[in-house]
């Protein structure tokens, strides 16, 4: 989801919400939204995973976006959306509070992630921007997220 | 083959090789080789959520080298076609507190989870458990 405008290039990316945190992931790492379903729980797994689903007969692990970026835990409502995440060879269902918008960024207008970030908002935001001058939207970097799971026990 | 097994509230799949004999609970604290015979329910084991069973239960017995598990269930059917197992995700994998599950299949459109009944015997007999068994010692 990637062309190239004049001299800048531009990527789209899906605008989710997490609890008051504004974040986005892009579009080439999303497959698919969907509403929320209540997983199978993986005994012995960590609340960051709550459990699989199928999706049009792929399972998926489900991952609580909130959780993993050390958010508090909230339950899901009618907004709750499930986001098949799509990257080197791993798929999952990113659990978010709520998908905004589809926007797309010029590369230019990304800055880097503030230099004030600690623990998993650290690894996993990999640059910011500003949306409409007011908002500041958190990148997230899928590859982080996964390797983040992983860590977070 | 596989086998399907009813808890309560969950469903979840086993190779039939990893058990040893299907049927009713046995009475005896040991078997017949003087091992003493562990027995927990299958359900609540795994699932904080997932309640007790009380009547008529079935059992999947494991034997072990000194000792014998029967895991205690609602209901145990042979499936005749087996369903696809896929296996956990590397990353889920790395990250399970005990190796009890090792794949997924899909019955009725819902994800069942493939157990490692031979592992979690062995591991409820050095005494491990999962956290909120653990807690409700």
């Amino acid at each position: 989801m990637q062309s190239l405008s004049g001299q800048s290039q531009t990527s789209v990316y899906l605008y989710v919400r997490l609890a008051a945190e504004h974040v986005a992931l892009v579009g080439t790492a999303v497959r698919e939204i969907m509403r929320w379903r209540t997983p199978t729980p993986v005994p012995g797994a960590p609340p960051t995973i709550p459990g699989l689903i199928n999706q049009r007969g792929q399972i998926l692990p489900v991952i609580d976006a909130r959780l993993l970026l050390g958010l508090p835990a909230a339950s899901p409502d009618r907004t709750t959306r499930l986001i098949w995440v799509h990257h080197e060879q791993i798929d999952a269902a990113l659990l978010v509070d709520a998908v905004v918008d589809l926007i797309t960024i010029e590369a230019g207008q990304i800055e880097p992630p503030p230099i004030n970030l600690v623990g998993a908002a650290q690894r996993a935001i990999q640059a910011i921007y500003r949306y409409r001058d007011d908002l500041s939207i958190a990148i997230l970097d899928p590859a982080a997220l996964f390797v983040l799971v992983q860590e977070v026990l | 083959m596989i086998l399907l097994i009813e808890t309560i509230s969950r469903r979840y799949l086993c190779r039939q090789n990893d058990v040893d004999a299907v049927g009713f609970p046995s009475t005896a604290d040991r078997d017949d080789r003087g091992r003493p015979i562990m027995r927990s329910q299958l359900g609540p084991l795994l699932d904080p959520s997932d309640p007790p069973a009380s009547g008529r239960l079935h059992a999947l017995t494991i034997h072990l080298r000194r000792r014998v598990v029967e895991l205690l269930v609602v209901r145990i059917d042979l499936l005749a076609e087996p369903p696809s197992v896929v296996p956990l995700a590397p990353f889920l994998t790395a990250c399970l507190q005990l190796p009890w599950v090792t794949g997924a299949a899909l019955l009725d459109e819902q994800p069942v989870l493939m157990l490692d009944l031979r592992r979690l015997a062995t591991d409820l007999a050095l005494g491990l458990r999962l956290k909120h068994a653990e807690a409700a010692l």
